[in-house]
């Protein structure tokens, strides 16, 4: 630990979701640390998609509070927390379907100025060098991942894991502080789950701060520096994979006991 | 050519105009997945916004018809009126459906909305004459060109042509920006969309509005050519064969949607106007409703994206596509 602990850029505050009657989130605090890369992991049904639906602002929780780089962001549209930063990915792969691969990175960028009505009708004289400048950082990502050869193809075209792909770069377009990744690998082939994950620790290495949700404990072991622990709506355990898996608690809740 | 002929052409050529900015305008929003079931009356806003604003005060007919308002504006202001009126209306219906409503509830909401327009439409006589509606409407500029009636119709065919070439400019415009492929995205995937940081209401909003505008636009062409306007005209089927149009022609493509156009509204509405009766009464309309019933059905069965389906958008390398061919399929 160094003496001045950094403030971490994410912090959840004692979340508290209920669905009716159900309490999907019980009590759930935790941090992510600046450039660090933190697993969040736990049984079906412990409500993990519903953090990290509450800190995306999918979702508005019952109590507690969510701040990012110091400021809050609790039930704030989804939109805005995006600008902020804070970019998702989801669970079920979320691809632009009808795009190309091509068209999904470039619709990432944000605050594009031929995207509002006035800069549309003003024309590609208004637009286009923006445009050229966007596509110029999506065909570097492209040939970063290796997908220069999918560029023109329809998104909805694509493998499972290319979808994968697609969405994680179309998320590092949108100029992420940090990244809230839900199930990244799930459903992929296992040929192609290493390629992902080699692309996500390329980015941990490159210090993109990020919060991973992912049922795959290899890939969070391997990816993340620390792990929080749901079950059933709590944090359960919290630590280093190799602390965590060690703890009764975990092992329970993951046998069900 | 004989001059019935000629009419008959001309008339069909301006219900055609009428028809394609309808059509253009309710596909941006169909293309963002806004399910506007009350396009027509958006059009319907507009026919009257233009009729009251170049009617002149109700006295100036010896109080025949009644109705709010009343001006002689000078052409075109009262087209220009009525787009702002259809973009007015636009934005309160709007927000009562867009921020939370979606899919089968939000086209129901609007279908809704079209059935309560026309029972009130017929229910305030003083509004816009009640179900009677209005007539005497005069022609735009009749008075300026002072033309013969088969030279104003082609006129007209002119004037009709002109604001088709203005809405094409517009639609290609906003379909091949980035707020094109942005309305795309959205279509898609709202939520990846919103996870992006757009703001998925507001740009539903914008199409909803601007939508809005450009069939008020339709209605006051529409009505400075036919010179009458009443709840009749605006039934919510009408929305439906505007529709169907859309998707013959293809949803994802101007042009398909100008052939949609062509093929459905002028093909089988007006142009068998002008057919020979036969059967009992009513037989023709009949059919002619079944015929776009089973056009849906066939073409979300067999060919769910149109006659002329939505052009891959391939990028050329280090220009983006849509610019490098403005008015490609988009």
């Amino acid at each position: 630990m160094s003496a001045t602990p950094t403030p971490p850029v994410l912090a959840a505050h004692r979340l508290r979701m209920e669905f009716g009657g159900v309490v999907a989130v019980a009590e759930v605090s935790l941090d992510v640390v600046r450039g660090s890369a933190v697993g969040l992991i736990g049984p079906n049904g412990a409500g993990k998609s519903t953090v990290v639906g509450i800190i995306a602002g999918a979702l508005r929780p019952s109590a507690g509070s969510v701040t990012f780089c110091g400021e809050p962001i609790t039930g704030m549209r989804p939109y805005r927390v995006a600008r902020r930063g804070l970019v998702r990915t989801f669970q079920l792969s979320s691809q632009f379907s009808r795009l190309t691969v091509m068209e999904n990175l470039v619709a990432g960028a944000p605050g594009q100025r031929g995207e509002t009505l006035r800069g549309a009708l003003l024309g590609p004289r208004y637009w286009s060098a923006e445009e050229r400048r966007v596509a110029t950082r999506a065909e570097a990502l492209l040939a970063e991942f290796g997908m220069e050869p999918a560029a023109d193809q329809l998104a909805g075209s694509l493998s499972g894991g290319q979808r994968r792909l697609v969405e994680l770069m179309r998320a590092l377009m949108a100029e992420p502080r940090m990244l809230l990744l839900d199930e990244p690998v799930a459903g992929v082939h296992p040929t192609l789950v290493d390629v992902l994950e080699h692309h996500l620790r390329r980015l941990r290495d490159l210090g993109i701060t990020m919060l991973v949700v992912e049922h795959e404990l290899g890939v969070i072991e391997r990816l993340c520096d620390r792990v929080v622990v749901m079950g059933q709506g709590r944090v359960i355990a919290e630590g280093t994979m190799a602390a965590v898996r060690g703890s009764q608690e975990v092992i329970d809740a993951y046998i069900g006991a | 050519m004989s001059s019935a002929v000629q009419f008959y052409i001309a008339t069909d050529l301006v219900l055609f105009g009428v028809d394609l900015i309808a059509c253009w305008a309710l596909n941006l929003q169909l293309r963002t997945g806004v399910l506007n079931f009350a396009f027509i009356i958006f059009q319907a806003a507009g026919a009257y916004t233009a009729a009251i604003l170049t009617l002149g005060p109700s006295s100036a007919h010896g109080n025949i018809q009644s109705y709010i308002g009343g001006m002689t504006l000078p052409f075109p202001l009262p087209w220009v009126a009525a787009c702002a009126c259809g973009a007015a209306i636009a934005v309160p219906l709007g927000l009562i459906v867009l921020p939370r409503l979606r899919g089968s509830y939000e086209a129901l909401a609007f279908l809704v909305m079209s059935l309560i327009a026309t029972q009130l439409a017929e229910a305030l006589q003083g509004v816009a004459n009640g179900p009677t509606g209005l007539a005497l409407i005069p022609q735009p500029l009749a008075g300026v060109v002072h033309l013969s009636p088969l030279a104003y119709t082609w006129f007209y065919v002119g004037l009709t042509g002109a604001v088709c070439v203005g809405v094409y400019w517009f639609v290609a415009r906003v379909t091949g920006s980035p707020l094109g492929r942005k309305l795309r995205a959205i279509h898609d995937n709202e939520a990846a969309a919103e996870a992006l940081g757009k703001n998925v209401t507001w740009a539903r909003l914008t199409v909803f509005v601007a939508g809005g505008a450009l069939a008020a636009l339709s209605g006051a062409v529409l009505v400075g050519f036919i010179g009458a306007w009443s709840p009749s005209s605006w039934r919510y089927p009408e929305t439906f064969v505007l529709a169907t149009a859309v998707i013959v022609g293809g949803w994802g493509n101007n042009l398909g949607v100008l052939i949609g156009t062509a093929a459905v509204p002028v093909g089988f509405f007006e142009i068998t106007r002008f057919f020979p009766t036969f059967g009992p009464p009513g037989f023709i309309d009949a059919v002619q409703w079944m015929a776009i019933g089973l056009l849906i059905l066939l073409f979300l069965w067999f060919r769910p994206d149109g006659i002329l389906p939505e052009g891959r958008h391939r990028w050329r390398r280090g220009r983006p596509a849509s610019a490098a061919a403005p008015g490609a399929p988009g």
